[in-house]
């Protein structure tokens, strides 16, 4: 993160943070405003149902009767005897200021009016003289005669109430002013609490909106920071991948420059080998093949790992017998086990008898190859004891123990660790902790299975890992090693590459494998050659000068058209990647074969597509198994010769006919019973005869569900294996 | 507003469509004298009643707190429009004047709008000038509650003794 990027985030932190105070703040105001407009609701109800009647208006027109009654009293007196009409008017307007005493004393006025002293006193006072005057005027309403003094008594009486509801009307005027002040200043106090809160609540939406604005700043500002810092990791990240594509291009080319040599120097040892030599320069020659096999070993080791490293590794899958691969193993590090003083034991599990597996032989013999050294390495004068068993019946598991010095607890953790660019180097590899087992752990893992060591210091160690695996039967019990150049075919035979060593051994291979060889030195010479020529087998580099072996097959193709032949066009390659594959395949070539190529290998190439173990360019991968086993076919051509063979082929294949019938009536109707039964006549049949590939592929249907055109398919396969025997008969 | 004054005009006219009866003469003091835009008399140039003539017209009686009593008080007596309609009446506004010579003004939609009675008893007794007698101007608080203020409490004329019409 960079320091602008870890700054805008501290500040949009904070910047939150004073928007949920500011928010809060709000809330709380607007809560207190509207507890406000609550108060002054609520008062406002409280006011319309105190509605009363004027107090003071009441009081005045008490005030004024009073006066009335008093002045027509005394007009009334001055003028006596007085008349009937004054009498009659007399008493109604005592019964008018009566009726205002009781209003008084009845109405509902303000509380605060109703309780205080002086208007109570003054009430009381006001209504014991007018009620003291009741009996006076009840006489006079009943026309009772009228006595001079009694109604000049009550006329004084009345003239002294003036003073007093005079004195009542300025109270009350008074104490309602007061009411009416007090009111209004209550109403000023709240609508100045009010202003103030208002005004507070918009400062704070105020300072709320400034402080959304400055975050909506801040968070455009860090989108921004954000989008240049994605920006740079990507470009970090490109250029790294660049890097790291280099880096693996460059471990392809070393690769390849390597090979190349080497190619010359394995091929070149292993004419000596078969030279003449006196039995000390024939024991030199052995240490050359030997170390360049183990030179050749760490190269693909390195390429494995930048493979695995890349996640494009390509595992194999071909039946082996685990046994046999084990045996070869430990017969590689025999001669170092001997010269440590090592015993070597070998235990295969009785349940692996007669069975191959199918995996990837080559990364496992490297695997257990890796191992196997490092045990002979660190043990001396002591015991190195492979195990090959079945734990499981799909799970395969090889076990090394020996007697050793043993691995340290604190080394064991990080004992399959890659090596790193610090610490890294080949040499590594023999200290039994670098990238030897790194890669193992790699390869095994890459191929599903598990890879781990039980050790202690000073006893010995026991590497162990286990594959998941299908058991196949294995198609031969036993064979022995023959002679590659047995029972070859001689075929008319292009090779088309610009090393001059590796032409060299090349064509030192071919002829003492009894072929007729051409070569060329490029690809145009080379599209010139089998234009004139009529080969049957081409070897084609390709990586040359002037025309490169892609360009050259597609032309020899293209001349192919006319002439309506077809020769095996097989690549010589050191990169066998998948790319390579598909471009061989897209080229219009049939095989490729990777370099440096021996002498073996050249032998099954010459013997044909069916009989070679070089890749057929195929995403079929079993097809990768060789079609006709030769070995046992040189075990049944010496058990019954070549004519008995060949009838033993012919009744094969009149047999499969009539089972393939059967087959195809069963899988009509879907009877898998019968289909299964069918399946393994074959089976067995064809696997007796050597037709491995054929075979596998009806143990393998018999464990798949049944598809329709399972028959097609087997049709087909037999075509196939008929037309390689005839070949190999007519051979 | 002048909608509303229109259509109570018209309302009354509606009603001083019926061909009034002639007022009879009153028997027994009389406690109210109408006078002003009428078309019915039975006294010079107003009209004038006795009790038994308002006890006649078409009342109401009416329960409701006031500012002047305490408690709930049943008011009964002629609504004012019926009152109206006896004498003829053909005006907007009503001075209403009481025995101490207090007056006040009353539109005559008070009396179209509401059951505006001129109370004549209160919780079943005749009312004497000392309990606010004889007439008492009583709106229906009971009806319409939002009467309740001010501006009708000073119309709510007690001790009645005369209404003039005025056009």
């Amino acid at each position: 993160m960079t320091p602008a990027l870890r700054h805008s985030r501290r500040a949009i932190k904070r910047a939150g943070r004073e928007t949920t105070f500011l928010v809060v703040l709000s809330a709380v105001l607007m809560a207190i405003l509207v507890a406000t407009f609550g108060y002054l609701y609520a008062r406002q109800n409280a006011l319309q149902d105190g509605i009363r009647e004027d107090a003071l208006w009441a009081v005045y027109q008490l005030d004024r009767e009073a006066r009335t009654l008093a002045h027509a009293m005394s007009a009334a007196q001055s003028q006596w005897p007085v008349e009937a009409s004054r009498i009659t008017e007399l008493s109604l307007r005592y019964d008018i200021l009566y009726s205002r005493l009781s209003i008084l004393s009845n109405a509902k006025y303000e509380t605060s009016l109703a309780s205080s002293a002086g208007f109570v006193g003054s009430r009381a006072s006001i209504r014991d003289k007018v009620l003291g005057l009741e009996p006076f005027f009840n006489a006079m309403a009943s026309s009772a005669p009228l006595d001079r003094d009694e109604f000049a008594v009550t006329t004084s009486d009345l003239l002294a109430l003036i003073p007093i509801t005079e004195r009542m009307l300025t109270d009350t005027n008074t104490s309602v002013s007061a009411v009416r002040a007090d009111a209004r200043a209550e109403v000023m106090r709240i609508q100045q609490a009010t202003a103030l809160l208002v005004l507070i609540i918009a400062v704070s939406i105020a300072l709320l909106i400034l402080n959304l604005m400055r975050q909506l700043k801040l968070t455009r500002r860090t989108t921004g920071q954000l989008e240049e810092a994605a920006n740079e990791i990507s470009k970090a990240y490109t250029a790294a991948e660049a890097g790291n594509r280099a880096k693996s291009e460059f471990m392809a080319v070393m690769g390849h420059e390597i090979r190349t040599p080497l190619n010359a120097i394995l091929g070149m040892t292993e004419l000596l080998a078969h030279a003449d030599l006196p039995e000390e320069d024939r024991r030199g020659v052995k240490v050359i093949a030997s170390s360049g096999q183990a030179l050749l070993e760490i190269i693909n080791e390195i390429l494995d790992f930048a493979k695995i490293e890349h996640g494009d590794l390509v595992l194999e899958t071909i039946p082996f017998e685990p046994g046999k691969l084990a045996e070869d193993a430990m017969e590689v590090v025999a001669g170092r086990a001997a010269d440590q003083g090592d015993r070597l034991a070998l235990e295969v599990s009785s349940s692996l008898q007669g069975l191959a597996v199918l995996s990837d032989p080559t990364r496992i013999r490297r695997v257990l190859l890796n191992l196997l050294s490092n045990a002979v390495k660190f043990t001396q004068n002591g015991e190195v004891r492979l195990h090959v068993s079945l734990p499981a019946p799909n799970r395969i598991r090889f076990e090394i123990a020996d007697t050793g010095i043993g691995i340290s607890a604190e080394a064991l953790p990080r004992l399959f660790n890659p090596f790193t660019q610090e610490d890294g180097t080949i040499s590594r590899r023999f200290g039994g902790t670098g990238l030897g087992l790194a890669i193992c752990k790699k390869t095994i893992e890459a191929m599903g299975g598990d890879i781990g060591v039980q050790s202690t210091a000073g006893s010995g160690s026991v590497f162990w890992f286990e594959l998941p695996v299908e058991t196949v039967q294995a198609p031969l019990a036993d064979t022995a090693s023959i002679d590659p150049s047995a029972a070859l075919p001689v075929r008319n035979i292009l090779v088309v590459e610009d090393n001059a060593v590796n032409r060299d051994v090349a064509q030192r291979f071919l002829k003492k494998l009894g072929q007729r060889v051409t070569m060329a030195i490029d690809g145009l010479e080379g599209v010139s050659q089998a234009k004139a020529g009529d080969f049957d087998l081409i070897l084609m580099d390709m990586q040359m000068p002037v025309m490169d072996g892609l360009a050259a097959t597609r032309e020899i193709r293209l001349h192919e058209l006319q002439t309506g032949k077809r020769a095996r066009i097989v690549a010589m390659t050191a990169n066998a990647s998948d790319t390579d594959r598909a471009l061989c395949m897209e080229a219009g070539m049939d095989a490729f074969v990777a370099k440096p190529i021996t002498l073996a290998r050249l032998a099954e190439i010459v013997r044909g597509p069916e009989a070679s173990s070089s890749s057929p360019i195929s995403s079929d991968t079993h097809s990768d198994y060789p079609v006709i086993d030769q070995e046992r076919r040189l075990e049944l051509t010496e058990a019954f010769g070549p004519d008995g063979l060949k009838e033993l082929d012919e009744s094969f294949f009149s047999d499969a006919a009539g089972i393939l019938r059967a087959l195809h009536a069963a899988l009509s109707v879907g009877d898998a019973a019968s289909a299964d039964r069918a399946l393994h006549s074959l089976k067995g049949a064809s696997a007796n005869l050597g037709f491995v590939d054929f075979s596998t592929f009806t143990e393998r249907a018999r464990s798949e569900t049944l598809r329709a055109d399972l028959g097609t398919e087997i049709e087909k396969r037999l075509a196939t294996i008929r037309e390689a025997g005839e070949q190999a008969h007519a051979a | 507003m002048r909608a509303k004054v229109l259509a109570s005009a018209a309302a009354l006219a509606m009603l001083f469509c019926q061909p009034a009866l002639a007022l009879d003469a009153p028997t027994d003091p009389v406690i109210l004298t109408i006078t002003g835009a009428i078309t019915e008399t039975n006294s010079d140039g107003a009209a004038v009643f006795d009790l038994p003539m308002l006890q006649d017209l078409p009342g109401r009686t009416g329960t409701m707190e006031t500012p002047w009593t305490e408690g709930e008080t049943a008011f009964d007596g002629p609504l004012l429009r019926a009152l109206l309609a006896e004498v003829g009446a053909h005006g907007k506004t009503l001075r209403v004047t009481a025995l101490n010579d207090y007056s006040a003004e009353v539109p005559v939609s008070d009396a179209t709008d509401y059951e505006t009675i001129l109370a004549l008893a209160m919780n079943g007794k005749p009312m004497s000038v000392r309990d606010k007698g004889p007439l008492f101007m009583v709106y229906p608080f009971d009806l319409n509650p939002e009467l309740y203020n001010e501006k009708y409490f000073s119309r709510s004329v007690w001790q009645i003794k005369a209404i003039e019409v005025i056009e």
